[in-house]
C-alpha cells in the first residue's frame, strides 16, 4: 500500500494534468487551477522546511566552532534581522514613495541587489576564461568552433560592421551561421528533448519509473 | 579572501530571506536571470541567446522544437502552472470569457494526443517484451558511464560528491528527470560507501531529494549511511544559491560535481568554479542557452534528451530502458513528419502542417 498509493496519485493527477492541456472548458481549468494552488501552498510549506534545513546544517557548527564557523554566524544573523524586519515592515517595500530608512526595501535595494549584481558580474570573467579553454584550436572542430566564434563575434561590433567591401557580407554570413546551422541544431535538441520529456512523464505516469520511490 | 567570504555569505543570508518574497517562487524559474541575457519573460525565450532568431530564422514561435513545446520549457510542465492559475483568476474575477467546449477544434491537439497516446501504447508493448525477456539494446552514453567512475573517485580520495538539480521547481520535467537520476545515484554512492551533497535551491525539491536519497540508502542496504543535513536547501534566489554552492565547492572540496537539471545564468559560475577546484564534472541539461557553458567548462555533457534517458540507463531496468525504444521510434515519426511536411509544404499543399495546428 506505501508504494501502490503513490503510484495511483501520481497516475491519476498526472492523467488530469495533461488533459489541461486538451481540455479548453473552464469547470476543468478551475478543476486543474486548484490542484496546483494546493501545490503552490505545499511548496510555500516548504519553506518553512528549508529554514528549519538550514538551522540543522549551520548551528551545530557555530555551536561546536567548526571550520569557518564565523561565516555561519554571520548567515544566521543576517537571514534573523531580515526576518524580523520583514515581519515588522511586511509589504512595506513594495510602496514605491515610501521613505527610505532601515527597512526590508533598505536591505532589498542597498544590500541585496548589489550582492546579487556581483554574483552575476563574476560571469563575465568566467566566460572569458572558459571560452579561452573552448576556443583553443586543438582539433578540427574546435578550430571550426574558433573560426565560426571569432566570425559571429567580428560581424556583430560596430568594427566588423563597417569594414570596407567585407562588412556587410560579414554580416550576411553571420546571420546565416546563427540562423541556418545553428537554429537547425538547436531544434534538433528541443524536439530530442521533448519527446524525451513526453516519455519521462509518461514513464512516471504510468508508473513504469519507480527510482523516486525506492524502486521496486 | 576573508572578506570576499564574508560577502558572500551575506549575500546567501539575504537571499535566503529575501527570496521567497523577492522573487515569486510559483514563478521564480521565469525570472531567474539567464547569461543569455534573454529569459526574463520565460524561460521558453531561452532560446534567443543565439541572436534575434525569432525573428531571423522565421516562423520560430510556431515551429516545433521552438520555446513552446521544447522539454523542459514552461509548457511542458513549468509554465502550466502559471496558465491554469491565470485561467482562474480570471474566472474567478469575470473578465475572461469561459469556454464552453470540452474540445479544441484546433487539429494540432488532437495530433498531439494521439502522438502522446502511440508514445504511451509502444512503452507498455516494450514494457511487455521485456518482462517477456526480450534483449533490449541501449546505446553506451559516456557522459552517463562517467557518473559511476566520478563516484568511484571520489570513493578513493574520500572526498564527497556533490550533486545540483538545477535550480527550477518541482513542477519541471527536467527537475522530475533530475529526481529520478538523484535515485539512482544515491544508490550507487551508498554501496561505495561515498559521501553525498546535495545543493538544492527550491524548498520543496529539497524535501523530495531527501525522501529520494533517504530510499536509495535504504534500497541499496546502508539505510544508516543517509545523513539528511547534506541535503541542503542553500537559497531560493539564484545567485544566493550560486554563491552558497560555490562555497560548498571550495570549502569542502567534492572530487565529483554532478548538474543534472534545469539551470540558467549560475551554470558557468557554478561549473567554472568546479573546473578551477579541479573536480569531475558531468552536466546535463534540456536548455540550450546554457548547453555551450556546460560543454566549455564540464567534462561530460548530456546534450536535451540524453537528460531524460539517464535513470533508465543507469538502473539497466528492461522496462525504463523499451520506454527509450518507444521514444525513439516517435522520433521517426516526428523526423519522418517533418521531411514530408516540408516537401508538401514547398509544393504548396498545407493540409498535412495545418494538422499540427495549436491555434486557442
Amino acid at each position: 500500500m506505501k508504494r501502490t498509493l503513490p503510484l495511483i496519485i501520481t497516475f491519476v493527477i498526472g492523467i488530469i494534468m495533461v488533459g489541461e492541456f486538451f481540455i479548453p472548458h473552464w469547470r476543468y481549468r478551475a478543476l486543474t487551477g486548484e490542484l496546483l494552488e494546493w501545490g503552490i501552498i505545499l511548496s510555500a510549506g516548504a519553506f518553512i522546511l528549508g529554514l528549519i534545513n538550514l538551522i540543522q546544517v549551520h548551528v551545530p557548527t557555530v555551536v561546536k566552532r567548526g571550520e569557518d564557523w564565523g561565516y555561519k554566524v554571520v548567515l544566521l544573523g543576517s537571514l534573523a534581522v531580515t526576518l524580523v524586519v520583514g515581519f515588522r515592515d511586511g509589504t512595506a517595500r513594495l510602496d514605491p514613495g515610501m521613505e527610505v530608512t532601515f527597512s526590508y526595501k533598505w536591505i532589498f535595494d542597498f544590500l541585496y541587489i548589489p550582492l546579487s549584481a556581483t554574483m552575476f558580474a563574476l560571469l563575465a570573467f568566467y566566460i572569458a576564461s572558459a571560452g579561452f579553454r573552448a576556443f583553443r584550436a586543438r582539433n578540427a572542430e574546435a578550430t571550426l568552433l574558433l573560426l565560426a566564434a571569432a566570425l559571429v563575434m567580428f560581424a556583430s561590433v560596430p568594427l566588423g560592421e563597417g569594414m570596407p567591401i567585407i562588412g556587410e557580407y560579414l554580416v550576411v554570413f553571420k546571420d546565416w551561421i546563427l540562423d541556418v546551422p545553428n537554429n537547425a541544431a538547436r531544434r534538433a535538441i528541443f524536439i530530442g528533448a521533448a519527446l524525451g520529456a513526453i516519455s519521462t512523464g509518461l514513464r512516471v505516469i504510468l508508473g513504469l519509473e519507480r527510482s523516486h520511490l525506492g524502486g521496486d | 579572501m576573508n572578506a570576499l567570504r564574508t560577502l558572500l555569505a551575506l549575500l546567501l543570508a539575504f537571499g535566503l530571506s529575501l527570496g521567497p518574497t523577492s522573487v515569486a517562487f510559483a514563478q521564480a524559474p521565469a525570472q531567474q536571470t539567464s547569461a543569455a541575457g534573454n529569459d526574463d519573460d520565460s524561460a521558453g525565450d531561452d532560446d534567443d541567446s543565439a541572436g534575434d532568431d525569432d525573428d531571423s530564422a522565421g516562423d520560430d514561435d510556431d515551429s516545433a522544437g521552438d520555446d513552446d513545446d521544447s522539454a523542459g520549457d514552461d509548457d511542458s510542465a513549468g509554465d502550466d502552472d502559471d496558465s491554469a492559475g491565470d485561467d482562474q483568476t480570471e474566472a474567478d474575477s469575470g473578465t475572461a470569457v469561459k469556454s464552453e467546449e470540452w474540445f479544441s477544434p484546433s487539429p494540432g491537439y488532437l495530433t498531439l494526443l494521439l502522438l502522446i497516446l502511440a508514445t504511451g501504447g509502444l512503452m507498455l508493448y516494450f514494457t511487455k517484451q521485456a518482462q517477456q525477456g526480450k534483449e533490449m539494446f541501449i546505446r553506451r552514453m559516456p557522459g552517463i558511464d562517467a557518473i559511476e567512475d566520478g563516484i568511484g573517485r571520489a570513493t578513493e580520495m574520500g572526498k564527497p560528491v556533490l550533486y545540483v538539480p538545477g535550480i527550477d521547481d518541482l513542477q519541471d520535467i527536467q527537475t522530475i528527470a533530475s529526481m529520478l537520476i538523484l535515485g539512482q545515484v544515491s544508490k550507487t554512492i551508498a554501496e561505495y560507501q561515498a559521501e553525498l551533497i546535495v545543493s538544492c535551491c527550491v524548498p520543496i525539491v529539497r524535501e523530495v531529494a531527501d525522501e529520494v536519497v533517504r530510499a536509495g540508502f535504504y534500497q541499496a542496504g546502508y539505510p544508516d549511511a543517509f545523513r539528511p543535513e547534506e541535503i541542503r536547501f542553500i537559497a531560493s534566489d539564484q545567485f544566493a544559491f550560486c554563491a552558497g554552492t560555490n562555497g560548498i565547492m571550495l570549502r569542502e572540496q567534492p572530487a565529483t560535481n554532478i548538474y543534472l537539471g534545469r539551470f540558467f545564468a549560475e551554470s558557468l559560475i557554478l561549473a567554472e568554479t568546479g573546473y578551477l577546484n579541479r573536480s569531475i564534472q558531468i552536466a546535463g541539461t534540456a536548455e540550450a542557452t546554457q548547453l555551450p557553458f556546460f560543454v566549455a567548462a564540464c567534462d561530460y555533457t548530456l546534450i536535451g534528451e540524453e537528460l531524460f534517458a539517464v535513470s533508465a540507463y543507469l538502473s539497466r531496468d528492461p522496462r525504463l530502458v523499451s520506454s527509450l525504444k518507444a521514444s525513439d521510434y516517435i522520433k521517426v515519426v516526428v523526423v519522418a513528419s517533418l521531411l514530408i511536411g516540408t516537401v508538401l509544404t514547398s509544393c504548396g499543399f498545407d493540409f498535412f502542417i495545418n494538422l499540427f495546428e495549436l491555434t486557442k
